[in-house]
């Protein structure tokens, strides 16, 4: 059968209005032939928000925005929302998405289930969260610290290896004379071993005794009680001796012999850790007035 | 001397002989009734019998830049979506009308200039004007007019087909999910693009069909002239093509 040219005409027109319609709703996101409603809100700032943007409540999107425009010093935006969706009173409206990658959206946040239902072309009230777009102007400020942090924190690092790997450091010396201390203490616990144990021992033997002086006589206490003072005695003059080798090595510290004296009496560690800080500090002073400098090759998101 | 007067003057000839043989057509709109019929031959042949080679054009088109696109984009930091967010406004606002319109410009264009240009030489232009039929109402009115209402058709079925190309095009070569492909459309749509399309489709269409039959009906030079015509037809559609796209681009965005 052949077809007139009105008919094949009619049939094309008819069929392009119609994709025509259903490609421009499909695309807005809008249900295909079921009814929508609009709104009004505003917002301080509208982030980005464009014509065309999704409406998305809990996540799911429900509409599109239909308008931004600038009026009063507010951004003005009307959007449609899917019939089906009930808009009760309550709902607060938000800017979401990814300002950056220019993925914005219209967040709705729905009041509660059981009050009455707004009208289509009523305005909905805002609110504005923390945006992304503040934490990224915040970002260079917060990268700047982190670096110039990392920097002094670099600085420190190296000051400490220097010190621990040049044997001539006061760090160096410090940690040799203190293991040599350890050392000289494991020693005199080993000389002095004997006598710890005779201590020991005459503790041993005195509990001994003193049972011994509850059954035997108060006669032989008082000897055995003469016996442990000598040996006392004995201990006591072996203290006296620990203590003057002490007394020696505290007069050579005095004297600012060896490295525990010199970290006492030279003040050089003090004065070269305190010229360190002031570089430090004049690096941070410098990096605060030229960001520039040291940001220069710093990019903060290097998408394209 | 003379020829240098009769090239700087040429391009001015040329526009006042076009908006001269316009504005007859335009005159001529009152008697569009004699010709209703032939507006709707024209309309086939013009519109209908060309969907086959823009659908094909098309959906080339919308496959080749989903493909294109996808092999472009190598950063982790980009969503796949960007591909729909690309390839769908790339054909509903430029690809969809500038591949017809140059498709259009060859198969319609240089149709419309040999016919006209034949009809000029073998003196039947002349022969209708004779019997006292109004020339340019009987053979630019409705090729102008067929021109400009079809080209939207092809134009809305350039854009089907080809974001139908794109998508088959993702979905057999694995670049992206065609959920995510269709939301990334919708994330960076924007609900100008179609009717910008559209007026450029009527554009384009107006500007191939009338260049054409300007070139046609004023054909000179026998079988050499129909050649000539024709192939001028095509060219200079073309520029002007791109020449309306970019002034509509400058004027409407």
């Amino acid at each position: 059968m052949k077809y007139s040219n009105e008919l094949k005409i009619g049939v094309a027109i008819a069929l392009s209005i119609l994709v025509f319609f259903v490609g421009t709703r499909f695309f807005k996101d809008l249900p295909i032939f079921s009814g929508t409603y609009e709104f009004r809100t505003t917002f301080a700032d509208a982030g980005g928000l464009v014509s065309g943007n999704a409406v998305r409540i809990n996540g799911v999107n429900v509409g599109s925005v239909n308008e931004v425009r600038l009026q009063d010093g507010q951004a003005h935006v009307g959007f449609t929302v899917d019939r089906q969706v009930a808009m009760t009173h309550g709902s607060v409206t938000s800017i979401g998405g990814f300002g950056m990658l220019g993925v914005v959206r219209l967040e709705i946040q729905l009041g509660p289930p059981d009050t009455t239902l707004h009208d289509p072309g009523d305005f909905i009230p805002s609110t504005t969260e923390e945006g992304l777009d503040q934490l990224i102007e915040t970002a260079p400020d917060i990268v700047g610290r982190a670096d110039s942090l990392i920097l002094g924190a670099t600085a420190t690092l190296e000051a400490a290896r220097t010190l621990m790997s040049d044997p001539q450091s006061d760090l160096a010396q410090t940690l040799g004379a203190i293991q040599g201390s350890a050392n000289a203490l494991s020693t005199l616990l080993r000389a002095e071993q004997d006598r710890i144990a005779g201590v020991l021992e005459g503790v041993e033997s005195l509990t001994g005794n003193l049972n011994a002086l509850t059954r035997d006589s108060l006669t032989a206490t008082v000897g055995n009680v003469n016996q442990l003072l000598a040996r006392i005695d004995q201990n006591m003059a072996s203290l006296e001796a620990t203590t003057t080798s002490l007394n020696a090595i505290l007069a050579k510290i005095d004297q600012g012999e060896g490295t525990l004296g010199k970290l006492v009496n030279d003040d050089s560690l003090y004065t070269k850790l305190d010229a360190t800080l002031t570089n430090l500090n004049r690096i941070l002073l410098d990096f605060e007035q030229n960001p520039k400098k040291y940001l220069k090759d710093l990019k903060l998101v290097d998408v394209f | 001397m003379a020829s240098l007067q009769l090239r700087l003057t040429q391009p001015f000839f040329s526009l006042g002989r076009y908006v001269m043989l316009l504005a007859k057509a335009f005159t001529s709109l009152g008697e569009f009734g004699l010709y209703r019929k032939n507006l709707f031959v024209q309309m086939v042949r013009t519109g209908i019998d060309s969907i086959p080679i823009v659908a094909l054009a098309a959906a080339f088109s919308g496959a080749v830049t989903t493909v294109q696109t996808a092999y472009q984009l190598v950063s982790p930091l980009i969503p796949k979506s960007t591909i729909g967010a690309v390839v769908v406004p790339s054909l509903i606002m430029e690809l969809g009308a500038v591949v017809t319109g140059f498709i259009l410009a060859g198969r319609v264009g240089a149709r419309i200039a040999a016919e006209l240009g034949t009809m000029r030489v073998t003196e039947q232009i002349d022969a209708l004007e004779a019997m006292g039929l109004n020339s340019v109402g009987y053979l630019i009115v409705p090729r102008v007019m067929a021109g400009v209402l079809m080209f939207p058709v092809l134009y809305v079925s350039a854009c089907f087909v080809g974001i139908s190309g794109g998508l088959l095009a993702a979905e057999i070569s694995g670049a992206v999910a065609i959920g995510e492909f269709i939301q990334g459309a919708r994330d960076y749509y924007l609900p100008f693009g179609p009717y910008f399309g559209l007026i450029k489709s009527f554009v384009f269409g107006f500007v191939i069909t009338s260049i054409s039959c300007y070139m046609g009906y004023f054909t000179e030079g026998g079988a050499e002239g129909v050649g000539r015509s024709t192939t001028q037809a095509a060219v200079i559609s073309c520029v002007y093509i791109l020449l309306s796209d970019l002034v509509l681009a400058i004027v409407l965005l």
